[in-house]
């Protein structure tokens, strides 16, 4: 317990590979610091590797699933998105190689996403559009060319589509499988001020007429959600119904979804808890546990909140990490 | 009580979580120091297990100040610093008792117990029990920890044990409900000190004194040596009462003479303490009483020796007695052995002491829980005491057989192993009980408690690298989620770089039939050795998953390090590309890029053939079969028209040795031909880009031609 890294100045996002054995921070000056223990230890973090991955300030950083090794995406401020992959070079060094830069997107990506589906390695991109962007990687083993699979607007309707909109912030997340093949289901929030683009919406791909469709939206008149700021998809070790965490300038919501029974058929959603608890009312992210029995969500009053639902089904708050 | 508790033991609130993380001080939660002045930027994460992972960024324009990762272990710490060992042990060393019981509950179900094993469950369950409490009491934790601060209690040994113990004889010894006051007794006896603070624990008192006027000639003159005895004789520890009245002064070869009326009355009190009727089957060795397991029998017994000690109390003996002292002493241990409240209550420290005496010297003939509630009630009015609140709470909701209440304490008080163990004994007798534990509830989509408590404690196993092997046996007792958290525990682990972690794994997802992690796994290591230079052991472990896309992809990349001169990544040598090739075996040909590979290794195995037979000097005839099998494998190479076209120079390269065979024509114009043809088509399509270290003209490319030329000669010739 206690201090695990110590980072450098300058650190915008952070993001762990799924084993938790290696970070990566991506920098303000666009470079991006992988931090990993060393050999034969479970602590003594320090950074193993450092490259210039982008021109500006890396947003956000992802790690693909490990089952394609050592992989991450990261898109800056600029809107650009690259892959980086570590192999070992002729001197048995790791190394990090560029395996593509997506530098002709049509807008500027905000949040992007890896899953492992049947088909092979995918990459979801939101824009700064309010677009979606599927991509997947042609070749298993070489991550350099990926093809743009499916390209579609947040929107639930025509009007909605028509609508021009600019999104300051976005955040997407699949459904997390517990075997190793991922479906095609992911839940995404922009952050915008249009109000009916504010909606964290799940959109799940349609094997039958292959193309997205919109499953539900996470949305409820007694509430005002305000900007979404984070979405989170719980894991599913046996529920029958699903929980997603929405995140937003104003509260943190829990949701739950019921697992469709057959196709075309739009799953019940049920807000199973609304709470302003975090002081000024902002909260930035929420991340679920293992086992999806514990939500912790930080707010920007630098307090982390644990969440829990009791025997009744309640969610409440059941313990918080403070900082000093 | 129930429906409000907390599920998975994160509730700060309680004492047991409540902690620090370096100092301050916090009434509800975990506390990190990460020192920045105004409040930073969070991210988090979760670890494995119970960790949770938190960034402190500083905000942007606080450029020169540096974030920190903090990792928070949530649940309760292990208080005695030592990363969790004591809890470890516990985990590692209850695991057989969890093992073996389930593996009977199984047998019960099915009704295949085997020979001699008891056929009634909770005697299954007392076994199990007491194999627990053994091992509780083997704990290493430092005894100060639970004596010098209650609030910390809650989470050692001790205390466990103790609770542990007391459920026992509540939910799980039936034989116990016969003999309850004693097994009362026994439970003081063995757990009193965490009633109490250190100084004030009866067996401290005890154990001072004993140290004290051991090696006074007349301990009787000093009042804690009655007081103690007293206090002694309340809770039944006769042993210590008959060794304490023989160190009396009267006993002295000195006094005896002068002393003899005293002596006698207290040489007759210690016969009465040492024949006292106990209803109990059986006494630890050299402890005084009488023992009867029939009640009828015990209570005649009884009556027979409170008359004797009434007719003591009577004696005129007393008349004759001086000391003072003595009269006032050995009259008070008389009153308590007549069931005189007043003294109980007077020698008693804790109300669980003023209980058990009360029980002993009042009602020996109780039954289990007849009025004890009522009783421990008015004992704990009298007695104040400094056990914390929750424990007090617990104990008397065991008394009152109130699970939910005892359910709710627990999960409160003690670290998750406590709840996945103990529903065994809660569960052993009671129907109630067991549908209070075993029904499927509206938590989680459906699972019960019992379930739900199994879940935290290995997901708090999970979180360790040394536990997280235990945590299986846990979830395979869990029938709604276990599979699923299993599935998810082994997809996390950090097998990259851990061939023997990888097998582990396997070994998991073998016993627990997961066919599709198992592939994952071996996917997961095969890629990262792949990508880390092991090349060989990637295409082992890809094998092993089953994956031709990936091997496909594999064996192409292979094809094109080849084709590229041999000189990619970590494949230098023929010999490498060789063994790489057989590695991947035949199952795959069908792929254009492992199928070439074959053909490519077949036809520079008939070329070091023929080197080899040189070497031996073998006769021609073998020398030119061998040299005839390289031709074929050549236009096999060749004949597909899948080769690529750079790799042609090299193979052309090769082929000069046949062209150029000594004595006799290998290939003959057709063949020569085509092979003339290829350099053609190279130089024509100019398929050179990439491959820009092969030059088309230079010696090499002049011998290829040459040899072609002349070979095409000889043939027209030999026709």
């Amino acid at each position: 317990m206690g201090e695990l890294i110590r980072l450098e100045a300058g650190v915008e996002h952070t993001s762990w590979n799924s084993s938790r054995t290696k970070m990566a921070a991506g920098m303000s000056d666009g470079s991006v610091h992988i931090y990993e223990p060393l050999k034969g230890t479970n602590s003594d973090y320090s950074c193993s590797n450092r490259w210039k991955a982008h021109e500006v300030a890396v947003a956000k950083l992802v790690w693909a699933p490990s089952e394609y090794g050592d992989v991450i995406a990261c898109c800056s401020k600029d809107g650009t998105m690259s892959i980086w992959e570590e192999i070992e070079d002729a001197e048995k060094r790791d190394v990090w190689q560029l395996c593509a830069r997506f530098a002709d997107t049509k807008a500027p990506v905000l949040d992007l996403q890896f899953a492992n589906c049947a088909s092979g390695l995918k990459l979801v991109a939101a824009g700064a559009d309010a677009h979606l962007r599927v991509y997947e990687a042609t070749d298993v083993l070489e991550l350099k060319h990926w093809q743009l699979q499916a390209e579609f607007a947040n929107a639930a309707d025509v009007r909605e589509k028509l609508e021009r909109v600019s999104c300051t912030d976005a955040s997407v997340c699949w459904r997390p499988a517990t075997d190793p093949i991922q479906q095609q289901v992911f839940v995404v929030g922009f952050q915008t001020d249009s109000p009916q683009h504010s909606i964290a919406k799940v959109w799940e791909f349609g094997e039958a007429h292959q193309r997205w469709h919109l499953v539900a939206e996470l949305s409820s008149p007694e509430h005002d959600y305000g900007r979404i700021n984070h979405v989170s998809w719980a894991p599913n070790i046996g529920r029958p119904y699903e929980l997603i965490a929405v995140s937003s300038s104003n509260s943190l919501s829990i949701w739950s979804m019921d697992i469709p029974s057959g196709p075309g058929q739009r799953p019940a959603v049920k807000l199973l808890g609304y709470f302003t608890d975090h002081q000024p009312g902002e909260v930035v992210q929420a991340e679920w546990d293992m086992s999806g029995m514990t939500l912790a969500s930080a707010g920007a009053d630098g307090v982390v909140r644990l969440w829990q639902s009791n025997l009744k089904g309640r969610w409440e708050e059941k313990s918080r990490v403070v900082g000093s | 009580m129930l429906e409000s508790g907390s599920i998975v033991p994160y509730d700060g609130n309680g004492n047991g979580a409540s902690q620090e993380n370096h100092s301050g001080s916090l009434s509800s939660g975990y506390m990190v120091r990460h020192g920045f002045l105004r409040t930073p930027r969070i991210q988090i994460s979760w670890g494995t297990g119970n960790h949770l992972l938190v960034s402190y960024l500083p905000y942007s324009e606080e450029q020169n100040e540096a974030g920190k990762i903090m990792q928070v272990q949530l649940g309760p710490a292990d208080e005695e610093g030592q990363d969790g060992l004591e809890s470890r042990r516990l985990a590692a060393s209850s695991l057989s008792f969890f093992i073996e019981l389930q593996s009977r509950k199984r047998h019960y179900a099915d009704g295949s117990l085997e020979a001699g094993s008891t056929s009634i469950w909770w005697e299954n369950v007392l076994k199990y029990s007491r194999d627990i409490s053994k091992m509780l009491g083997s704990s290493r934790r430092p005894i100060s920890h639970y004596r010098s601060d209650t609030t910390k209690a809650s989470k050692t040994s001790a205390i466990m044990r103790a609770i542990w113990d007391m459920l026992e004889i509540f939910y799980v010894d039936k034989d116990a409900e016969a003999w309850f006051p004693e097994r009362l007794v026994d439970w003081v006896v063995t757990h009193g000190p965490v009633l109490s603070k250190k100084d004030s624990s009866l067996t401290c008192k005890l154990v001072d004194i004993k140290w004290r006027l051991a090696t006074r000639q007349f301990p009787e003159e000093e009042s804690d040596y009655w007081d103690g005895m007293a206090s002694a004789l309340a809770v039944g520890w006769f042993d210590f009462v008959v060794t304490f009245l023989r160190m009396h002064g009267s006993y002295r070869h000195d006094q005896i003479d002068k002393r003899q009326t005293e002596n006698g009355l207290v040489e007759a009190v210690a016969v009465l303490v040492s024949k006292m009727p106990r209803l109990r089957p059986s006494l630890p060795a050299a402890s005084p009483g009488v023992t009867y397991s029939f009640k009828p029998e015990f209570a005649k017994e009884w009556e027979r020796w409170r008359i004797q000690v009434t007719k003591l109390d009577r004696s005129s003996f007393w008349n004759e007695c001086y000391n003072q002292k003595t009269i006032h002493g050995l009259k008070k241990l008389l009153a308590i052995l007549q069931g005189n409240v007043e003294v109980l209550a007077g020698s008693t420290s804790h109300w669980l002491e003023l209980l058990t005496a009360q029980y002993l010297h009042v009602r020996p003939f109780a039954v289990a829980t007849e009025g004890l509630v009522a009783l421990a009630s008015t004992c704990k009015e009298l007695k104040r005491t400094s056990t914390s609140e929750e424990l007090e709470e617990l104990i008397l909701a065991i008394f009152g057989d109130n699970t939910e209440v005892v359910i709710a304490k627990c999960v409160t008080l003690f670290e998750p192993w406590m709840m996945a163990h103990m529903i065994e004994l809660l569960t052993a007798k009671s129907v109630h009980v067991e549908n209070l534990l075993r029904k499927e509830r509206d938590v989680h989509g459906g699972i019960s408690l019992e379930e739900l408590y199994r879940l935290s404690y290995a997901q708090s196993l999970a979180s360790h690298p040394l536990t997280w092997q235990l945590a299986p046996v846990y979830l395979a007792a869990c029938p709604g989620q276990g599979l699923g958290m299993l599935q998810t525990l082994v997809l996390k682990l950090p097998l990259e770089d851990e061939r023997g972690l990888a097998l582990k794994a396997l070994d998991l997802c073998r016993i627990y039939d997961l066919q599709g992690i198992a592939a994952s796994i071996c996917r997961k290591v095969g890629v990262h050795s792949w990508k880390h230079g092991r090349i060989g052991a990637g295409i082992v472990w890809l094998q092993r998953a089953g994956d031709k896309r990936l091997l496909s992809a594999l064996s192409d990349q292979l094809l094109a390090s080849v084709s590229a001169g041999s000189t990619w990544g970590h494949v230098q040598t023929f010999e490498q590309i060789q063994g790489l090739v057989e590695l991947l075996g035949m199952e795959f040909q069908a792929t254009d890029g492992l199928s070439i590979l074959h053909r490519y290794r077949n036809f520079k195995s008939a070329m070091q053939n023929i080197w080899d037979l040189r070497s031996k000097d073998a006769d021609r005839q073998k020398l030119n079969g061998a040299g005839r099998q390289a031709v074929d494998c050549l236009f096999e190479l060749l004949k597909t028209g899948i080769t690529p076209k750079r790799l042609w120079i090299s193979i052309l390269h090769d082929t000069v040795e046949l062209l150029e065979w000594p004595a006799q024509v290998l290939l003959n114009a057709g063949e020569t031909n085509t092979l003339l043809n290829s350099l053609q088509d190279l130089r024509l399509t100019k398929l050179w880009n990439g491959v820009d270290n092969l030059e088309l003209s230079g010696p090499n490319v002049d011998r290829v031609r040459l040899a072609l030329a002349t070979n095409l000669g000889r043939s027209f010739l030999q026709t």
